[in-house]
């Protein structure tokens, strides 16, 4: 087990491309850091650079306080699961687990006892024997797990391990996976770009955009507190609804006409004139009419979920911003009845249009 | 293997007959007439004929000649295929490495593919030239008395050179097609398991180009059996003494030019049998072995 720090790291591809631009984290030991962040923002490649897949262009990758840039990738003593699963096709489970074990020089007993204690683990004593494509998918998926564990590195590196199950096995492994890595307590880093995954999963969040760290923290740190446009943006479903307008005497006004007026201590704090207003559609209730910041909107689609209900609308009518609040339990009445929410004044969130950050 | 099924019409059999009729004409027609041939002795003018069972097929298992012609083949044919696949793997390999300037790689390996096995022979005749060939002169400079006229060894050097150098483009292609084709995932997951470079190769890539190989193999044992029949009519002929020549070679010149029409015939039936052998074993091998 061992702590990984990340400092500085670049990486440009051969071709230009300029995937990761200066990340810095340290994940603590036994600690699971989620990577998250949209399609292309360079998550894979930076946890293929702490893997040794990739070489590290400038900065510098430690593992346990010793710096491996230049180790090779069986050397760092980590273990990678792949979004495909990557099995060795022409070999049983069994030899899928013990090849990286007999690459090492462990003896046969050894290895036999690690195999079966991983397969138990994971429950896939009875496929030993097979080959990778007499398994189903979420078979396969175990059998990579295996792999990694029976290896007892001082790292888990995932690359979207379960973005090729079905949604329902999704879930479950997600839960699997969360245990397992409590149980053996091996650091770990975990590539997604499902928010929720990440959220469930992750002691901490480190979220990329194009290739730079927008925010690090825990999950509940980053869904309170959002210090930039594409944080806010990213966490959180339904997603939070991004309002576009201008500050004007302590008000925001928005695209329609529609005025909001803010509490003084956000409104004091703004430098630009261009901002957006962070409200997340969980955080508005049905007006009160008490110290609280009211919205007039025009409702035109209640979606029950069952649990919640989803209200879309347009803030001040036609022409306004949308906007979507998430109403606990069942709503009753027709849209019509639906025109008056508020919410507390603290659950605002501004940001500067201009340099995305929060204000 | 999909198995389709047609029921009624027979539509699908009139798009085929073209196909079959040339496989009639051209393969089955002349096959039985060899099989009707091998049974015959004829005289030396082909005035008259004599039915005489298995002796054409008798006479040759009993001939020196053909007994040396065959065990000669076999090894060369195994040179060949074995040299072939060896060189065109190493360089498959290489080239599947490189990421810059890797089109001009391939096309400069690729292209002698389309040089025809005449075409070839002739290269190599010049090549090896007892006065002017370049290739003579260095093996001269090398210490190595080469000569391709009176020496058996060094004719049949020269012509499984030619031949491996012909064919060894064939391969290339059909390995980087494998190599290609294995996830690239799988060998970064040895990359992480395994670090000794050679280790990885054969227990990771080259069992994966199990079903590749197995394919090129018998590919190669069949272009040594028949197709290097260009490249030694257009060198050696044969010579020394028949010491380059193939069961294929002695089927022309015991036909052709010795007018043994009887045995030569029986020697071309042999042949076919060892293509179907050949073959069916290569189907039934990819059917159930290599494939994952
Ligand atoms: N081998 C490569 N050569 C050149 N550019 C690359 C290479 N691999 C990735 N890139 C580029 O680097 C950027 C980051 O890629 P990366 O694979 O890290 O994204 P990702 O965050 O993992 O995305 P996804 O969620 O789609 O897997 C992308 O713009 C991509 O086009
Ligand atoms: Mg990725």
């Amino acid at each position: 087990m061992a702590d990984i720090a990340i400092r500085d790291v670049e990486k440009r591809y051969a071709n230009g491309a300029h995937a990761v631009k200066g990340v810095s984290v340290d994940v603590a030991d036994g600690e699971l850091l989620v990577l998250l962040g949209p399609s292309g923002c360079g998550k894979s490649t930076l946890l293929r650079m702490v893997a040794g897949l990739e070489t590290i262009t400038d900065g510098e990758v430690a593992i346990d306080g010793a710096r491996v840039n230049d180790v090779s990738p069986a050397d760092r003593d980590i273990a990678m699961v792949f979004q495909n699963y990557a099995l060795y096709p022409h070999m049983s489970v069994f030899d899928n687990l013990a090849y990286g074990l007999r690459n090492r020089g462990v003896t046969k007993a050894d290895i036999k006892h690690r195999v079966d204690e991983a397969a138990a683990i994971l429950g896939i004593e009875d496929y030993l024997d097979r080959r990778p494509n007499q398994l189903s998918g979420g078979q396969r998926q175990r059998v990579a797990m295996g792999r990694a564990i029976v290896r007892e590195p001082k790292a888990f590196l995932f690359d979207e391990p379960l973005s090729n199950l079905d949604a329902k096995l999704r879930v479950h492994m997600r839960i699997e996976i969360k245990r397992l890595q409590r149980r053996l307590g091996v650091t770990s880093l975990y590539v997604t770009h499902d928010q929720v995954e990440a959220m469930t999963l992750g002691d901490r969040l480190i979220v990329l955009n194009a290739g730079k760290a927008e925010q690090i923290g825990t999950p509940m740190e980053l869904y309170e507190n959002p210090q930039t446009l594409f944080v806010a943006g990213f966490i959180g479903t339904p997603a939070m609804n991004l309002l576009p307008g201008k500050l004007e005497n302590g008000g925001v006004t928005f695209e329609g006409g529609a005025n909001l007026q803010l509490p003084d201590m956000l409104s004091g704090k703004a430098a630009s004139k261009d901002v957006v207003l962070g409200i997340r559609p969980e955080h508005l209730h049905a007006a009160t009419g008490q110290a609280e910041v009211g919205f007039t909107v025009t409702t035109d689609l209640i979606e029950h979920l069952g649990a919640d209900t989803l209200l879309h609308g347009r803030l001040g009518g036609n022409g306004g911003p949308a906007l979507t609040a998430r109403l606990p339990g069942k709503v009753f009445g027709s849209e019509s009845d639906r025109n008056g929410f508020g919410i507390v004044p603290d659950k605002l969130f501004l940001f500067d249009a201009g340099t995305g950050h929060r204000i | 293997m999909k198995r389709v099924q047609f029921s009624g019409t027979p539509l699908p059999y009139f798009f085929v007959l073209p196909q079959i009729a040339i496989v009639i004409v051209f393969f089955l027609w002349p096959a039985a007439q060899a099989v009707y041939k091998s049974f015959l002795l004829e005289d030396a003018w082909g005035l008259t004929s004599q039915f005489v069972w298995f002796r054409n097929y008798e006479d040759m298992v009993l001939d020196a000649d053909w007994v040396n012609t065959a065990v000669f083949t076999v090894i060369f044919s195994m040179i060949i295929a074995f040299a072939s696949l060896a060189i065109a793997l190493t360089l498959a390999v290489r080239a599947n490495d490189i990421l810059r300037g890797a089109s001009t790689y391939k096309t400069l390996l690729i292209w002698t593919y389309a040089v025809a096995p005449a075409v070839a022979g002739l290269i190599g005749n010049l090549l090896f030239n007892p006065l002017i060939g370049s290739m003579t002169h260095l093996l001269h400079a090398l210490g190595w008395e080469f000569d391709r006229a009176s020496n058996g060894f060094d004719a049949a050097f020269m012509i499984s050179l030619i031949a491996v150098w012909k064919q060894v483009s064939v391969n290339f292609i059909f390995f980087l097609a494998g190599l290609q084709g294995i996830s690239k995932s799988v060998q970064e997951a040895a990359i992480l398991d395994c670090r000794s470079r050679s280790k990885r190769f054969w227990t990771i890539t080259f069992p994966l180009l199990a079903p590749t190989t197995f394919f090129l193999l018998v590919i190669n044992m069949t272009y040594a059996f028949f197709d290097t029949f260009g490249i030694i009519d257009t060198t050696t002929r044969g010579a020394p003494g028949g010491s380059t020549q193939t069961l294929v070679y002695k089927v022309y010149t015991d036909g052709f030019i010795g007018a043994d029409l009887g045995g030569s015939s029986a020697q071309s039936v042999v042949l076919l049998l060892m293509v179907l052998v050949l073959t069916a074993f290569q189907f039934r091998f990819i059917e159930r072995k290599v494939h994952y």
